[in-house]
């Protein structure tokens, strides 16, 4: 079981825009079982939708990249950044409102070059919400603004 | 493998994994840039992945013209593995 203080030790996201809270199962470069809990406080609901608060898709997909990432970067390097590259048949197959707790599974697949992809699974009450695949690569932090 | 075979299996790789349609893609189609194909450097990343595991050959930055089609992508696999 991984906690905030170990997660944060892992990946460099931070509120408001960290989207896993533990780490309850993690084979380093294989495999990580995570969970998010999702609060009415979270800004993003007060305008999506009013009256009827649903986690964004794009969100759903973050925490799942944000899990991926201490699968990943178990044996980061600082020179380097995990960035998202592709997103993959990702189906948002029921809503996630205020009070759910996403239990995010996500399962290396295939790696090779520079490039990870991983499968995702999102359930809330053992039910599937979300699910879809997701691809990184790593790039020289040097990197990020030349343009 | 033959060279015959990797060319095979390169093309359904970028078929099944980039979405190109089987019947406009031959082995001296350019893949990158204003071709109709069009594939981009993400395409390219997934390319040199899929050699890597494949046939166990680095292609990370090897210069663009051992990509401009199959049939260069299958002669620097042969020449390198």
């Amino acid at each position: 079981m991984i906690y905030i203080n170990g997660i944060n030790d892992q990946i460099g996201q931070r509120p408001p825009f960290q989207m896993i809270d533990r780490v309850t199962e993690l084979v380093p470069n294989e495999s990580a079982v995570g969970l998010k809990c999702v609060s009415v406080n979270e800004p993003h609901f007060m305008g999506h939708f009013p009256g009827t608060p649903i986690m964004p898709g794009v969100l759903i997909i973050e925490s799942c990249a944000q899990l991926c990432s201490m699968v990943i970067e178990a044996d980061k390097q600082d020179d380097k950044l995990y960035v998202l590259l592709k997103v993959d048949g990702f189906k948002f197959i029921k809503p996630v409102i205020p009070g759910d707790q996403l239990v995010i599974s996500v399962k290396k697949t295939r790696a090779g070059g520079s490039i990870f992809c991983f499968d995702a699974e999102v359930r809330v009450d053992g039910n599937i919400h979300a699910k879809g695949s997701v691809m990184f690569t790593a790039i020289d932090r040097s990197s990020v603004y030349e343009r | 493998m033959n060279e015959t075979e990797i060319k095979t299996k390169l093309k359904e790789f970028i078929c099944s994994t980039l979405g190109v349609e089987a019947d406009v893609l031959e082995f001296d189609t350019e893949l990158f840039g204003d071709s109709p194909i069009g594939l981009d450097s993400v395409d390219s990343l997934e390319i040199i992945a899929y050699v890597d595991g494949e046939y166990g050959v680095d292609m990370t930055g090897v210069g663009k013209e051992h990509f401009l089609n199959i049939d260069s992508i299958a002669a620097y696999i042969l020449a390198n593995k």
